[in-house]
């Protein structure tokens, strides 16, 4: 089995059914987990901040970091190796919060909501989904199965 | 003990007392800083280096001079011939570059194990501080009339050092400080307050004062929580280092089972003119930095 470790503002793309992809302390970026269940292709992103326009030339460089550039770039190599928008699963996790009253650092807020406009322009819906709430998370997903795990601490669940 | 989340926790003042004493005695046990960065702090305070005087001095030392040479040739700092000599490093990265990085290389020694108190493993508070402190001299770049940026990256480098010591506190009375912050809503920091007598901002404060830093380093670890309870001259920086912890937190590694527990203060947003917009950007931009310090000082880099 390989795991292949996806950074903060990365994405990786796979086919082979003992890859497994992870991304760690999830705080207020977003992980997407997108899945071809009849092709069995599945993709990771985890992004760090909502829009690209924020930092235009570093979206060229790294679409990865924005979630409309990030999630955009994911969907189309997942589309690229045939998968279809009926047979994609998307599922996502992530966006916490800090107590914060103001809205200086609802970035996690923010990037759901980027990812939620992203999803509704490719008429995708997400299958499900852990956001929100003060804790870090870790995610992976299995290509063998398409199956998506979340953990937080030592506690893990399947999403 | 009671941990009921519908009751009140009933915590006996004599808890806290204990644990205070026993928290004071640490700190003065707590382990020396070398003189070497005693001195690297001085440096920050002088208005020229020498840079051949400083180069002289980091030659002596392999670990420095590898860390040194790899940060330098690193493509972040657009290297376009390989460096080879701590001297052209040095004017490479810049006097105050090299001074920040050679603290950054001894903290990480004091903030690199494993914090249970925290929930937080190996290198992982050392790679939030290292968050904080480019972030922090970034925010000071935006704010007109902000304390020269060396001042703001060491005083973030250095906030959260109390945790490393009260994290075997926090540990004991785990269970009981997580209650206080998931069912009587008190910040972690207020829950630290309330069962151990000492925050991990306070206990911070207490270590630098017993290395004899410079106060506004003491007063930036007291009050990166509550900065404008600092004095007058000390919370914008202060407030700076708040800023830049929430950033890190939010965007970084080491979040821990506190990183989402603690309160942003509004009044800092009238002191720091910052934007929704440059708070993002500065993030994109510190992620890269820290990408190429976490692979010279050989952090894991998630």
């Amino acid at each position: 089995m390989a795991k292949i470790i996806v950074g903060i503002s990365e994405m990786a793309i796979s086919e082979s059914a003992d890859d497994v992809l992870v991304t760690h302390s999830l705080g207020s970026c977003l992980g997407v987990a997108f899945y071809d269940t009849a092709l069995k292709i599945g993709g990771l992103v985890h992004s760090m901040l909502p829009l690209s326009s924020t930092d235009s030339q570093r979206a060229k460089k790294n679409p990865a970091m924005f979630v409309d550039t990030g999630v955009t770039t994911l969907l189309e190599q997942m589309f690229q190796r045939g998968c279809t928008r009926k047979n994609i699963v998307v599922k996502v996790a992530g966006g916490a919060r800090v107590l914060d009253r103001q809205d200086l650092f609802r970035i996690g807020e923010r990037n759901y909501t980027v990812f939620r406009k992203v999803l509704w322009k490719n008429s995708l819906l997400i299958a499900s989904e852990d956001v929100g709430g003060g804790i870090s998370r870790t995610v992976r997903l299995e290509l063998s199965s398409g199956r998506f795990y979340v953990r937080t601490g030592s506690e893990e669940k399947e999403l | 003990m009671n941990l009921n989340p519908t009751t009140p926790l009933i915590i006996p003042p004599e808890l806290a007392e204990y644990y205070g004493r026993r928290v004071r005695l640490s700190v003065q046990q707590f382990p020396g800083m070398p003189v070497f960065v005693a001195q690297l702090l001085n440096e920050l305070k002088q208005e020229e280096t020498d840079i051949r005087v400083l180069s002289e001095q980091l030659r002596v030392d392999p670990g420095i001079t590898v860390n040194l040479l790899r940060l330098a040739n690193s493509a972040r700092f657009g290297a376009s011939r390989e460096i080879k000599s701590v001297h052209e490093a040095v004017v490479r990265l810049g006097v105050r570059r090299t001074v920040e990085i050679l603290l950054a290389f001894h903290v990480a020694g004091h903030l690199s194990n494993p914090l249970k108190g925290y929930n937080l493993s190996a290198s992982e508070l050392m790679e939030h501080s290292l968050w904080a402190a480019l972030a922090a001299e970034k925010i000071c770049a935006e704010i007109p009339g902000a304390p020269p940026p060396e001042h703001a990256f060491t005083a973030a480098l250095l906030h959260d050092i109390g945790k490393v010591l009260l994290s075997d506190f926090v540990v004991q009375e785990q269970p009981a400080i997580l209650h206080l912050v998931q069912h009587e809503k008190h910040s972690f920091d207020e829950a630290e307050k309330r069962v151990l007598g000492w925050t991990h901002a306070e206990t911070g404060a207490a270590i630098l004062s017993h290395w004899n830093f410079p106060e506004l380093l003491i007063q930036a670890a007291r009050h990166h929580h509550d900065p404008e309870q600092a004095p007058e001259e000390y919370r914008m920086l202060d407030g700076i280092v708040h800023v830049a912890d929430f950033l890190a937190y939010c965007q970084g590694p080491g979040a821990g089972v506190d990183g989402f527990s603690y309160h942003f203060h509004e009044a800092v947003r009238e002191r720091l003119p910052l934007s929704k917009t440059v708070i993002e950007r500065i993030a994109g931009e510190t992620l890269e930095q820290v990408q190429a310090f976490s692979t010279a000082f050989g952090l894991q880099g998630r």
